[in-house]
């Protein structure tokens, strides 16, 4: 096939489908009228070369095609990517140093077993940080996709710019700290799966490990969605009606998880003593377990009472309206 | 506009962008005829005005999408060729966008003389 095939067909190729035969006959046109008018007769292939040159690579053509603002993530949100995308990472390489060191601790490989200990931490790392990037990349693709338009609004009112006090402005920093601390969880539990529990001396016996890995799921969409509403917050710079209410949420979400949690517990209480836990220790490890939904239930109650006086106290609405 | 090996500098990308930015205007204000794509090529060409064909036929193809530019296949040549004229929509956006270059130019000269060593610029 000559160049100029080659050449029309690799741009088309780009292309979507309804246009590829109209670009392609008009490229295949206009290089055709651009050679003879620069040579007589048939065209060495040096010369065809030179034109094809200076159209430019099929590539950059292509592009030129398709519509200027395409994005995945945007301008607008790629600094905020490039800051979530770096503090994760960081986080996921100093958790992974710690944890094979604890690990290393823990657990020693013994003479040939090292090299797979060594690849097992190293695919476990590799997983969780892909995992980790192809999250971020879903949350801001969707940010990009939905919070779009909002700056393209030309009948955004400045008076209705809302009055948000110094309560309900949330720093750069502090959202960032809500997103790394769940990670760090989610990390930590996930790539430790296999060493919560009770551990029993001196047989070394792990009880309870299957009530927290059955359960672990739930805990990690919690810290999940923690992560989603700093994400947000680091957006929006401020507390707003929809955040809040997406907290409160997430925080009930969280008691009903941990109540869910120290029920196992309480029932698995047989299992303890069977494994060598004295009974008065089981007794009190299973109430301070059913206590602690209670204590989070009790702050979770003042911090919003707290919000809600605050809000009532300045001025009628516990937060500044987002939909006013 | 031979392509120079060298990464470009701020001075190369902002005038990329300014020729880019009047590129269609350049464009509508030559399909009061009708034309194809080679013959406009050359046509501003010879008025002085040297564009690259790599970006002009895609540019072409979106002024036609967004209804400034009527197009049809003429096949009665020696090649088949793809020819555009102004449409009614794009008349009025080329007398819109005469104005506001008009304008511009007006308001861009007074800046650069008001500026030391800007003003001896010619158009």
């Amino acid at each position: 096939m000559n160049l100029i095939e080659r050449y029309v067909n690799e741009i088309a190729r780009r292309l979507p489908k309804r246009q590829r035969d109209d670009v392609r006959r008009e490229l295949r046109s206009a290089l055709g009228d651009a050679l003879d008018n620069r040579v007589e007769g048939e065209a060495s292939e040096d010369e065809v070369v030179e034109l094809l040159r200076e159209f430019g690579p099929p590539e950059t053509v292509a592009a030129s095609y398709r519509p200027q603002d395409q994005y995945l993530i945007g301008p607008a949100l790629y600094p905020t990517f490039k800051t979530v995308t770096s503090v994760v990472f960081t986080v996921l390489v100093v958790l992974a140093v710690v944890g094979f060191g604890l690990d290393l601790v823990l657990e020693p490989p013994v003479g040939g077993r090292v090299f797979g200990w060594l690849l097992g931490l190293l695919t476990g790392l590799w997983d969780t940080a892909l995992s980790a990037f192809a999250l971020i990349v879903l949350v801001f693709a969707l940010l990009q996709r939905f919070a779009e338009d909002e700056s393209e609004d030309e009948s955004w009112d400045p008076r209705q710019l809302p009055e948000a006090t110094d309560a309900d402005l949330v720093g750069r920093g502090e959202a960032i700290f809500g997103i790394v601390l769940p990670l760090v969880f989610l990390a930590l539990l996930n790539l430790f799966r296999n060493h919560f529990g009770v551990r029993v001396e001196p047989s070394g016996e792990l009880l309870l490990n299957d009530v927290f890995q059955a359960n672990l799921p739930l805990v990690n969409v919690a810290l999940g969605l923690g992560i989603l509403l700093n994400i947000l917050l680091l957006r929006t710079g401020r507390w707003t009606w929809p955040s809040r209410l997406f907290d409160w949420a997430i925080d009930l979400y969280w008691i009903w998880v941990l109540f869910t949690i120290a029920g196992e517990v309480a029932a698995s209480k047989a299992t303890l003593v069977g494994g060598g836990v004295p009974e008065a220790v089981a007794e009190m490890f299973v109430r301070l377990v059913t206590l602690l939904p209670w204590f989070v239930a009790l702050l979770v109650i003042l911090g919003v009472a707290k919000t809600l006086y605050r809000g009532l106290r300045s001025g009628g609405h516990p937060v500044p309206s987002s939909a006013a | 506009m031979a392509e120079k090996p060298q990464p470009a500098s701020a001075v190369d990308k902002l005038a990329l962008e300014l020729r880019r930015g009047t590129l269609a205007l350049a464009v509508l204000s030559q399909l009061r005829e009708s034309r194809h794509g080679y013959s406009l090529v050359r046509r501003l060409s010879e008025r002085g005005l040297e564009v690259e064909q790599g970006t002009l036929y895609p540019l072409l193809r979106r002024l036609d999408e967004q209804g400034l530019l009527n197009s049809r296949w003429d096949v009665a040549g020696s090649r088949p060729r793809k020819y555009y004229t102004l449409s009614r929509q794009g008349a009025e956006a080329l007398a819109a966008m005469t104005g506001l270059w008009r304008d511009l130019v007006r308001t861009t000269r007074k800046l650069l003389d008001e500026t030391p060593g800007g003003s001896d610029e010619p158009d």
